[in-house]
């Protein structure tokens, strides 16, 4: 069974990009434009495996989401990573302690980004 | 060319900010003085007060327009960024399916008793080159996909230049409806700035610019923190 990824970013190219190199994989995808849209699709989506989130994003950021998300019991041990253009070692302090599993900072090179995800991912 | 354009672009922008911004801290200055003047003495008002009261009052339509205008450019690249991509990518896509149905023909063709006048070796061989050009297609795609990137990093930065300017009408506007601004509001407005920077190499062109020194350029301006791709993982 395919197994599932939430991609949230509120740039189309960017969720374009992320969900063709998961896809391409193996993976299905679920796409959102901010956080408070993947909150509403995980309802009625299948359990994801892993999250991968912007941080910067209008309506529900990157933090706010993960740190909803880690709230949620069948979330607490769900990869998640952050795909931004941030990188000072402070807004990674404070992903970290919201919750994040690992940071990537865009732009992304597809190949290191599958090896990002097949690492963080339970075998 | 991207990065180019960028780099002119990002120029232009900032020229003009720090302009405007310099011009905020004088009226700002100008406006707390005239706070403290007798109102008397607020009847002389010099030439060059006066010219900086038009200054501020040009300012406010004309802010608008910049933002616009930028939002436009935001707007046209991501659609023709969106419409590259999805070519590029049903392109690699169909590319791979292609292949993987000629390799099931064959799988079923060698699966069959062989015919004499077949050439399933030369089938072969031309399978072989194809799932290599498809390889080369997908390495290809991959590239343009990183490249193609710049257009979300592009964006940013100019949101990042479109919320500052639209800080700095508010100030101006207050300023013209003589609310006057507290003195340290310019500094404000750096900080505020400062603060809504994302990416190493904006923080470098602003303290660059703000030391009077020449700004870095996209690839001298990023820094290891920030160099494509790089991951960190907190915990596994």
């Amino acid at each position: 069974m395919e197994q599932t990824v939430f991609v949230i970013d509120d740039s189309p190219t960017m969720r374009q990009m992320v969900a063709f190199t998961l896809a391409n994989a193996g993976f299905q995808v679920v796409e959102a434009g901010n956080g408070q849209e993947a909150l509403a699709k995980l309802e009625a989506s299948p359990q994801p495996a892993l999250v991968v989130t912007d941080l910067n994003m209008p309506g529900m950021d990157g933090l706010s989401l993960i740190r909803e998300l880690r709230k949620l019991p069948a979330m607490k041990f769900v990869p998640i990573l952050i795909l931004t253009t941030e990188s000072s070692a402070d807004k990674k302090a404070e992903g970290r302690s919201a919750g994040a599993t690992g940071w990537i900072v865009k732009p992304f090179n597809p190949d290191q980004f599958m090896k990002v995800v097949q690492k963080v991912l339970p075998a | 060319m991207s990065a180019g354009f960028a780099t002119m672009a990002w120029g232009f922008i900032l020229g003009l900010g720090l302009g405007l911004g310099a011009g905020v801290w004088w009226v700002a200055r100008w406006g707390s003085t005239s706070r403290n003047t007798p109102p008397l003495a607020a009847n002389h008002e010099t030439a060059q007060q006066r010219a900086w009261r038009q200054l501020a009052a040009d300012a406010v339509p004309l802010i608008p327009i910049l933002t616009r205008q930028i939002e436009g450019v935001m707007e046209q690249t991501e659609t023709a960024t969106l419409r590259i991509n999805t070519g590029i990518l049903a392109i690699a896509a169909r590319a791979e399916s292609q292949v993987a149905r000629i390799r099931t023909l064959l799988e079923s063709l060698k699966a069959r008793p062989a015919h004499p006048a077949f050439p399933i070796e030369t089938l072969a061989a031309a399978t072989e080159t194809l799932t290599a050009s498809a390889r080369e297609l997908s390495s290809d795609v991959t590239r343009i996909v990183m490249a193609l990137q710049f257009q979300d990093i592009t964006k940013q930065q100019l949101q990042h230049v479109v919320t500052p300017l639209e800080q700095l009408q508010a100030s101006i506007e207050a300023l013209v409806r003589g609310d006057g601004l507290e003195d340290d509001k310019a500094s404000n407005l750096l900080q505020a700035l400062h603060q809504s920077y994302t990416m190493e190499s904006e923080r470098a062109v602003m303290a660059h610019s703000l030391t009077g020194q020449a700004a870095p350029s996209a690839e001298t301006g990023s820094t290891d923190g920030d160099r494509e791709g790089h991951v960190t993982l907190f915990a596994l």
